[in-house]
């Protein structure tokens, strides 16, 4: 028996490859002069992004599938990939240059984060199953040690800990499940599920739900959420960043693949994801309510959030991966700013994970304070923020005339007045008067600095420009596929 | 259509934006002069670019003079709206056309010279910054109201008017007197704002459409009945801004801000706004007539209603006010019974010598050190020259004597009141001319002359070129500014055809009708003589006059009681009921509600929290159970799948 070579197209593949030399160069600057400041292994990680995405660029436009059929570098994973490249970017801008948060390790440390964006461009390429479960194994297997990074800290080993125990749990339920929709149809192929979706065999649901419920431990949807405070907190605070933001785009550019690949339209299959969505929006709300500590705040808050981008799948229609892309973009800027505030103010510590850190900021640094109220008033969606737009978005899509779709978008009103609540708690923290001595908050970088105007520029851009951005090709060409 | 033409009106409206924010976010870490440079040069710009911009649009064939201009530009290639949400698609547009280009050239050449004056009255203030940021974001607000190209930015704009005002009015935070008026004004203007709402839904729900374009184009395809609404609730919107009955009590109470804010919001720019919706929308009021007569008749009505007031009143802001409302009340009965270019034009000289007038005013104020008691004035023509010359100039281009400006366009809409048959109109507008020139003369004899001064204070002579210039210029302005329709040739229609081309007729004001001008110059002059006998020759007959006419002075000095009926009305009945709430119904009913569903929340809050243990064990069952729901679900659904296949 021959094996036939497999046809490569080093073009669909080469941002990831050109990625991967990066983090192979942070390895070999840390092995071969261990002086070398943090500030240059994250810098080599910044100009990979930007490599990686100047080797995107001849990809636009282009529907390339290649290796058997497992990868396709089409429109659709061209903006995902992107959003990642944009959120790595980013981490490295919050990532802490002082030994005492990250262990000692930077070179580990940074190659890691590169591998792990590498796991989700794999992701949102992904056109088979096999290719699917690959790219979540190397996200997830990175995220568990750099969840352990700031090790010095107890809170950070038992985040790691955790992280692998229940992680490896989700896995087994994805891997089942990916088995049992193999079993359903006889092919590995995503555009194979559409067979097996349409006769509803019992293989086949068996399997979706598996499936879905893997996805949704990577998403940290309600019921499968409970990890996400614990770890959010545990894990140092670019470490969260990322989570919060590229773990969810990759793992909604897997669910939005197989769903549309599964689903023409609407169908009962999809109802538990509805349901799912419902339950996010409310735990993520109302978990949030008494939290005072912001990076458990903000994990409820992703929570929630999740739930929200759900809502763009319901009707399985165009319009909705546009919605999809818009309100991930939206939280990409929103969730990075606000982050990159922390980072900023703690100088990439945590010591400005505690709310009550926050109390009277404005009088004494009104920058940050301002843009931090920026990020929660579109994480909040008021207009003319990102956020707003993003909810109209899915209110619109939501009113498609299912029962389900109405019940989502009373839920989505009603926890955005929740959350209102939530996050303007943490604004009027910032702008209450303080007895005494406002505290101190010293840090004042460079690199976070950048990372927050980005986030900030995005968030007012999107906000006041929205249908620039929603009807631009990225976001509907890769509808249109 | 010339790049010049798409990039200038952006232009024009952002570098006032520009302004606000380098002065409030970048101008901190400067001089306090700064900040006034900045802001004037930004109005300064945008007032150079309106001129270039006018010249290049008044040159084009008159079809071509009306266009809209939207962002993004068509050559990005992007869509040509904000935001659609179908069936509804709300562009950034803005559409220039000569009657926008009026406003414009106002707004930020007259706001210019004020912006000037501004540097040296408010000197002495120590939130110098924040006040030009303010005055910048007015401008920029005001300039979004008559650019805009669809009823939504237009709202956006009115908003915008409403909270700059607010700001300026309530700017001396420290006088509770200023920060009520502030709030007066904003309550009084949201009930406009409801009202353009209001409206805006009717036009979403009749036309589909909330741009101008679409609106006027489709106009005849909603019934009368709707056009009447419509037009009621914009008069509603405009009755707010612009101080008309019945809700024009926030006027007088917003003197207490800085004098250059009355200047610029309160006499020459933003009151006006009202004149300019009824303006723009004219293609709904020409359909619908009952809205159109209501417009007329409540500006007849406060026309007069304010100029009787002034005649009693001894703040010399708030005499000002009253006349403001009363000559906006002339432009909104043009407007009303259809004479657009009449209102346009009293609207260009009334900003020219009502600034005048405040600026003025102003001087006599600061010198006085905020005095504005008459009765604590007198006998200042000779101390202050400026301001007496250029106050008297503003009095006789207000009063309508010849050559001043106000001659040209007050007449301009008797004129018209007559060519278009309303009679009774006319009659109770050429009554107000002879109460405008009694209470304005009174106010000049009361403030300059009457006796010596009778103040407790020295005057001080502070002398300020920023203050007097601009008082020059507009003195000038005042005097040269009605010459643009001169018998036989009126350049206002002219200018503005292309705006009202769809109107079959849009008469000419160039046909002087000269018995009726003289006559009511001859009543202008009968105002001032008047005036001149009671306050300056024969002081004991003022005082016969006040005993017999007691009820009537006590009715007027208390503005038709108009504040004490609203007090009665709606503040009482408001404040009862809400303290009567807190008293009786809300600890125990409402508290019990609104407690009970916030500690409901934060129970669940709670609950949810306590999930969130920290053990292992508890988190994998939390899944465990998720999985066991979905499966038990799908296999349910899997049933139904079988059921469907065997069928």
């Amino acid at each position: 028996m021959t094996i036939a070579p497999v046809a490569i197209s080093w073009t669909a593949l080469a941002p990831m490859v050109v990625l991967a030399c990066g983090g192979l160069v942070v390895m070999l600057v840390d092995l071969l002069s261990r002086s070398a400041s943090r500030a240059v292994l994250y810098g080599i990680g910044v100009v990979s992004c930007i490599a990686a995405f100047a080797a995107m660029l001849p990809l636009y436009g282009r529907s390339i599938v290649t290796l058997n059929g497992a990868f396709a570098a089409d429109r659709f994973s061209w903006t995902f990939d992107a959003l990642l490249l944009f959120t790595l970017a980013l981490t490295f801008l919050l990532s802490s240059l002082r030994k005492a948060d990250d262990g000692g390790s930077p070179g580990s440390y940074a190659a890691l984060l590169i591998f792990c964006t590498i796991g989700g461009m794999v992701m949102a390429g992904a056109n088979n199953l096999i290719a699917v479960f690959l790219g979540i194994e190397q996200l997830s297997l990175a995220l568990y040690v750099l969840a352990g990074t700031g090790f010095p800290r107890e809170s950070s080993q038992e985040a790691a800990l955790k992280y692998v125990l229940l992680g490896s749990l989700a896995s087994g339920f994805l891997i089942f499940g990916s088995a049992l929709l193999y079993g359903a149809d006889g092919s590995m192929a995503l555009a194979a599920l559409a067979k097996a979706a349409a006769s509803l065999s019992p293989l086949f649901v068996a399997g979706f739900a598996l499936f879905l419920v893997g996805l949704g431990f990577k998403l940290a949807l309600a019921p499968f959420h409970t990890w996400a405070p614990d770890i959010y907190e545990g894990s140092p605070l670019a470490v969260t960043a990322f989570m919060a933001v590229g773990v969810k785009v990759a793992t909604f550019a897997v669910l939005a693949r197989v769903v549309y690949a599964a689903f023409g339209h609407d169908s009962p299959a999809l109802v538990a994801l509805w349901a799912i969505a419902i339950l996010s929006m409310l735990v993520g709300n109302f978990g949030a309510i008494r939290q005072r500590n912001l990076k458990r705040l903000m994990a409820f808050s992703s929570i929630a959030q999740a739930g929200y981008i759900v809502v763009a799948l319901n009707g399985v229609n165009r319009e909705g991966l546009s919605a999809m892309l818009f309100y991930l973009a939206a939280y990409a800027f929103t969730t990075m700013g606000a982050f990159g505030v922390m980072a900023l103010l703690g100088d990439g510590s945590e010591s400005y994970a505690d709310l009550d850190a926050y109390r009277g900021l404005f009088f004494k640094r009104p920058w940050p304070a301002a843009l931090m109220a920026l990020f929660f008033f579109s994480l909040a969606g008021i207009p003319a923020t990102a956020g707003f737009y993003g909810k109209i978005l899915l209110l619109q899509l939501a009113f498609n005339g299912t029962a389900w779709g109405v019940a989502m978008a009373v839920t989505l009103v009603l926890g955005t007045l929740i959350s209102f609540y939530v996050y303007g708690k943490v604004v009027w923290n910032m702008f209450a008067a303080v007895e005494g001595e406002a505290p101190a908050a010293s840090g004042n970088a460079i690199a976070p600095w950048i990372a927050v105007a980005a986030g900030a520029l995005g968030t007012i851009v999107f906000g006041v420009l929205p249908q620039t951005f929603y009807a631009s090709q990225p976001f509907l060409a890769a509808a249109a596929k | 259509m010339s790049g010049t033409l798409t990039t200038v009106p952006f232009t024009i409206l952002f570098l006032p934006l520009f302004g606000t924010i380098v002065i409030a976010f970048v101008c901190p870490r400067f001089h306090r002069v700064a900040a006034a440079i900045i802001a004037n040069l930004a109005i300064f710009g945008s007032f150079l670019l309106t001129v270039i911009l006018a010249l290049t649009v008044w040159r084009l064939p008159p079809a071509a003079q009306a266009f809209t201009v939207k962002y993004p530009p068509a050559w990005a290639a992007h869509p040509q709206f904000w935001a659609h949400i179908p069936p509804l698609t709300i562009s950034f547009e803005l559409r220039i056309d000569p009657l926008a280009l009026v406003w414009m050239l106002i707004v930020t050449g007259v706001g210019f010279l004020i912006h000037l004056y501004s540097i040296g009255y408010m000197a002495e203030s120590k939130n110098y910054r924040t006040f030009f940021a303010y005055m910048n974001l007015f401008v920029f607000t005001m300039l979004v109201l008559v650019m805009a190209g669809n009823f939504l930015w237009l709202l956006v704009g009115w908003g915008g008017v409403g909270l700059a005002s607010y700001l300026l009015i309530g700017f001396d935070t420290d006088r509770p007197a200023a920060v009520a008026a502030a709030r007066k004004a904003l309550i009084l203007n949201v009930i406009g704002d409801v009202g353009i709402m209001l409206a805006l839904f009717l036009m979403y729900a009749h036309f589909g459409s909330l741009s101008y374009k679409e609106v006027f184009a489709n106009v005849t395809s909603a019934g009368p009945a709707a056009l009447n609404w419509i037009g009621i609730w914009l008069l509603l919107g405009a009755v707010a801004k612009s101080a008309q009955l019945p809700l024009q009590t926030w006027l007088p109470d917003a003197m207490e801000g800085p004098t250059p804010v009355s200047a610029l919001i309160h006499a020459a720019t933003m009151v006006t706004a009202g004149v300019y919706l009824i303006a723009r929308a004219h293609p709904i009021y020409d359909h619908a007539p009952l809205a159109a007569q209501t417009v007329a008749i409540v500006g007849c009505a406060t026309a007069l209603f304010a100029a009787t007031i002034g005649c009693v009143q001894y703040d010399i802001k708030r005499v000002l006010a009253y006349s403001t409302m009363s000559q906006i009340g002339y432009m909104v009965l043009a407007v009303g019974v259809g004479a657009y270019a009449a209102g346009t034009f009293h609207f260009v000289t009334h900003a020219f010598f009502k600034a005048l007038l405040f600026m003025a005013a102003g001087i006599v104020i600061h010198n006085l050190s905020g005095e504005q008691d008459t009765r604590k004035m007198g006998g200042l023509a000779k101390r202050m020259p400026l301001a007496f010359s250029t106050f008297l100039a503003g009095t006789l281009a207000i009063t309508g004597i010849f050559p001043f400006a106000g001659f040209f366009s007050k007449d301009a809409i008797l004129d018209q009141l007559l060519r278009l048959h309303h009679p009774a109109l006319w009659f109770f507008a050429t009554l107000t001319a002879l109460l405008t020139a009694f209470y304005m003369f009174r106010l000049v004899f009361l403030t300059f002359f009457s006796g010596a001064y009778r103040g407790e204070h020295e005057p001080h002579a502070a002398r300020s070129g920023t203050m007097a210039l601009p008082a020059v210029l507009l003195a000038v302005l005042s005097l040269v500014g009605g010459w643009l329709v001169l018998p036989g040739h009126d350049a206002v229609t002219s200018a503005l055809a292309s705006t009202f081309a769809d109107r079959s007729t849009l008469e000419s004001m160039a046909d002087f009708n000269w018995p009726l001008s003289l006559g009511t110059l001859a009543l202008a002059v009968v105002g001032f003589l008047a005036a001149y006998a009671l306050y300056e020759r024969a002081p004991q007959m003022r005082e016969r006059l006040r005993t017999t006419l007691r009820p009537v002075r006590a009715l007027l000095m208390n503005a038709y009681y108009f504040d004490t009926i609203y007090h009665w009305l709606f503040e009482v009945p408001a404040y009862t009921v809400a303290s009567d709430f807190a008293r009786y119904v809300d600890p125990e009913g409402i508290a019990g509600v609104t407690t009970g569903l916030a500690r409901t929340t934060v129970h669940l809050g709670d609950t949810m929290r306590g999930w969130e243990t920290g053990y292992l064990r508890r988190y994998g069952l939390s899944m465990l159970v998720g999985v066991v729901l979905i499966l038990a679900y799908y296999l349910y659904v899997a049933h139904q799948g079988a059921a469907l296949g065997a069928r």
